[in-house]
């Protein structure tokens, strides 16, 4: 094998890689990155058997071939270079690097141990890298952290002739986001649910990548989607196991609706988050003769009370608790200028919504609080 | 065909054996990658073929334990089972595929338009994601209780869409003697919407209750399916929706949706009668949804044989389901009713007072106005209630509520001499025969009650009585008229001929 290609192309590449790279793997090729230099298309692999990243580099392909590098090793050099023409070429198993001023060489394992990529079919969805930043921003963040319910750590996407359902919910909040633009014309439902880290992954590399257009292919078959992001390919496992009903605690109306200023409510929650976080996040919400007040206390060190001016659309007065937490996230997923907040009773699911966004939704489910 | 599945035991013993085999064979790291994670779950013997299912966590390990390992693997589970195998390869946790099999054969089984709708039947436990939040005192918004109030929220915001009265349900309606049949098949009905009664065909006069009754056969089908897809309409916004559609020229659309109702209420259907385009479009939607065993339910104010102008293949689709006449309510209905209605108001009325209410009105949407006005006197003007007031609002109320009659004298002796069958004079001259007598004492009623003409000028027309006789046949039919309900029943269907005009 012999190859050229620029450093900064490189490193680029390995940078996307190198975070799925397993640490102590019990099959050691899986710590590998595999380089495949085939006919001017050299490409770099990854995978710890549940994420896979397949990403091409720039290069000139002199003589072909593949070979399994060392991960961390390949990275960390290759990084530490000065930019510039890199030359790697290989004679048996060992993988010689030659720079301006370097010559690195590293021993490496045979192409062929490397774990083979699934093989998905069929028509990929186009979509937007607007679209997959948005359901990043608005609905990832509600996807749950929590290992031992691992159907709540995926994003559910839903197609249908409506268009693309995004819901994230952790159980106790719960984000639904409706692009309408995608619209499956044969009508069938399908549902997937993608772990919310991939999607974030994907994110994250569409803006490095500062990418357009995103496709996504799913094998149900396999469990696998595919997203590709211009030159790289992210292979996820999909989620296995059923969603919850978020369709059955999504209220069809409100009898209480109020719009208020975004910033000043951010401020105001995050004061107030000063006495709550001594006592589980709560805050009081009380929304009285075009009033909130924002009320938080904790036992030991006393109380804070805001009063902030709301338009009330419609409805009657109410009380509501929720876990402030909850609500910053919402506030700084979207920094909407105008929130609307909708409510029924105070023990009843209420909905949250940058003002402008029709097309989503963000229910929280109150506190019980006795005083 | 004869296919024989192993239990659990018998396949985890044969992977426990299979396994320590592979272990000796393959490098550790091998093993811990693309053994262990990757189990035998299923092994099934049909026709002498015996198939194992292999179930992995991912894509990955599938692919490729299928194309590095499968051979091998193959060879040693023959060797452990005894005979040739065939390798099934399979992604996912096994129980949460058992799961989505079943869910998927008793969907399809059952219809497709719950498709949203299906992935209840199991929930997910919480207890785990508890522990581990930090918030261990938020309710949970899939818990059970949450769940119920949304569906609640959710049925009565449809219903509203729909265009159904909240209040108007099944637990509201009173039930006796003259609407228990129409009570029953409505209730059987939104049981079992398109498979007992359809059509079902209510008819009955003004206030009887159909409305209600067909406002509560939606609101029960959306509780049980939420999902399906009520239309109520009158007979007049379908005439109103078609020229309108004929107009746009979208009766595509208009076809569109009656068509693909699952339950079509259609009130007061005597409205499309003469209207020969607006009943073929019914005809065909009621065609294409009773062929599809979609329910129709029909209210008019009249049976189908009655309504003049329907044309006859109208009519016999009509008169092929169930047709149930709901009487005038009884006095004792009546009563029921006004204390249902009064609880809903929050107006302590006793039994007493709604006797005296019942006694004097005839029509349950009466019911409603009389209440209406106590309950503004009370809450409005600070009155007690009392029999006065009831008194008072009950002067002012049937004299506004009554239909006006524009007609004089001669047309109430016409109208009512025609609905008894009696010639004119007869029912104005001197005879006493007891159904002369009845009939002029109706007439006499009438024309005191309604047209506020003064006794004597009464008497008049009746061969030149005397004012007392007036008052005497119009205290009488007063007295009978609020215990007997057919003369009431009677009088008010004068009324309405009267009315009419």
């Amino acid at each position: 094998m012999k190859l050229e290609l620029l450093q900064e192309n490189l490193t680029a590449a390995l940078n996307q890689l190198h975070r799925i790279i397993p640490n102590k793997p019990q099959l050691s090729i899986l710590s590998s990155i595999l380089l495949e230099a085939k006919n001017n298309s050299i490409s770099l692999s990854a995978t710890d058997l549940y994420v896979g990243i397949k990403t091409k580099v720039a290069g000139k392909v002199i003589k072909p071939a593949s070979i399994a590098i060392p991960g961390r090793i390949f990275h960390n050099s290759i990084a530490t270079l000065d930019p510039g023409k890199l030359e790697l070429s290989l004679k048996g198993d060992t993988l010689t690097i030659t720079s301006a001023n370097n010559t690195i060489t590293i021993a490496c394992l045979a192409a062929d141990e490397f774990p083979e990529f699934p093989q998905l079919d069929g028509k990929a969805i186009s979509l937007e890298a607007d679209s997959l930043e948005r359901i990043q921003n608005m609905v990832g963040f509600s996807a749950s952290v929590d290992p031992t319910r691992p159907v709540l750590t995926a994003l559910l996407l839903q197609f249908d002739q409506e268009g693309l359902l995004v819901v994230g919910t952790d159980g106790f909040r719960l984000a639904t986001l409706k692009l309408s633009a995608l619209k499956n014309k044969e009508g069938e439902q399908t549902q997937i649910l993608i772990p919310a880290k991939a999607m974030n992954e994907a994110a994250r590399i569409a803006v490095v990548q500062d990418t357009v257009k995103i496709g996504l292919r799913i094998a149900e078959e396999l469990k696998q989607a595919e997203i590709e992001i211009d030159n790289t390919r992210l292979y996820v496992r999909l989620i296995d196991g059923e969603y919850p009903p978020f369709n059955k605690i999504i209220p069809a109306q409100f009898t209480t609706e109020i719009e208020l200023d975004g910033k000043e409510f951010e401020s105001q929650l995050k004061r107030a988050q000063v006495f709550a976080r001594e006592s589980s996040n709560i805050i009081r919400l009380q929304i009285r003769d075009g009033e909130m007040r924002i009320i938080s206390a904790s036992p030991a060190f006393g109380r804070q009370e805001g009063v902030m001016g709301v338009e009330v659309i419609r409805g009657k007065d109410g009380e509501i608790a929720f876990n402030s937490r909850y609500l910053l996230d919402f506030i700084s997923a979207h920094k909407p200028e105008k929130i609307s907040f909708y409510m029924n009773e105070s023990l009843s699911p209420a909905m949250f919504r940058p003002t402008q966004q029709q097309d989503y939704k963000y229910i929280v489910m109150p506190f019980r609080v006795n005083e | 065909m004869s296919s024989l599945e192993w239990s659990n035991n018998k396949v985890k013993e044969a992977w426990q054996t299979a396994c320590a085999q592979l272990e000796l064979e393959l490098s550790h790291g091998v093993y811990y990658t693309w053994i262990l994670p990757n189990p035998l779950t299923d092994v099934v013997v049909c026709e002498g073929r015996v198939v194992a299912t292999i179930n992995s966590p991912s894509g990955f390990h599938s692919t490729n334990l299928r194309s590095k390992l499968g051979v091998h693997l193959q060879r040693v589970l023959s060797s452990v089972i005894g005979k040739p195998v065939e390798i099934n390869y399979q992604i996912g946790s096994p129980s949460a595929r058992k799961q989505k099999q079943s869910q998927s054969a008793d969907s399809s089984s059952s219809s497709s338009s719950n498709s949203n709708n299906n992935n209840n039947k199991s929930m997910p436990t919480v207890s785990s994601a508890r522990n581990h939040t930090q918030s261990p005192r938020a309710n949970d918004l899939f818990s059970q209780a949450s769940i119920e109030s949304v569906e609640k929220n959710q049925v009565i915001t449809r219903a509203k869409n729909i265009g159904l009265r909240h209040d108007y349900t099944f637990e509201t309606f009173a039930v006796s003697s003259s609407n228990e049949m129409a009570h029953a098949a409505a209730t059987a009905v939104s049981k079992n919407p398109g498979e007992t009664y359809n059509p079902l065909f209510l008819y009955g006069g003004v206030g009887v209750g159909k409305t209600h009754l067909m406002h509560a056969i939606g609101h029960n089908i959306l509780l049980h399916q939420p999902t399906a897809k009520v239309i109520y309409s009158t007979g007049e916004e379908f005439t109103n929706q078609i020229v309108n559609a004929i107009r746009t020229k979208s009766t595509i659309n208009f076809k569109e949706r009656y068509r693909t109702a699952d339950i079509l209420l259609l009130d007061d259907v005597q409205f499309i009668a003469g209207k020969n385009s607006v009943q073929e479009e019914f005809f065909h939607t009621f065609n294409a949804l009773t062929k599809n065993n979609k329910q129709i339910v029909l209210t008019s104010d009249r049976p189908p044989h009655e309504i003049l102008l329907l044309e006859n293949r109208l009519r016999s689709r009509l008169e092929a389901g169930l047709m149930i006449d709901i009487q005038q309510p009884s006095f004792e209905l009546r009563t029921a009713i006004l204390l249902i209605k009064s609880k809903a108001a929050n107006i302590p009325i006793e039994i007493e007072m709604a006797k005296m209410i019942a006694a004097r009105v005839d029509s349950a949407r009466k019911i409603g106005g009389i209440l209406n006005s106590l309950k503004s006197a009370i809450e409005l003007k600070g009155q007690e209630l009392t029999m006065e007031l009831i008194e008072q609002t009950l002067m002012t109320e049937a004299d506004q509520k009554r239909p006006k009659i524009k007609t004089n004298i001669q047309g109430v002796i016409k109208t009512v001499s025609d609905h008894y069958h009696l010639k004119q004079q007869a029912v104005k001259g001197k005879s006493r025969k007891k159904k002369l007598t009845m009939a002029r004492h109706v007439a006499m009623y009438i024309c005191k009650e309604d047209l506020r003409e003064p006794y004597a000028e009464i008497g008049r027309w009746f061969s030149g009585r005397d004012h007392s006789t007036v008052l005497h046949a119009y205290h009488k039919i007063q007295e009978i008229i609020n215990e007997d309900d057919s003369l009431a029943q009677e009088v008010s269907a004068i009324r309405m001929s009267l009315s009419g005009m």
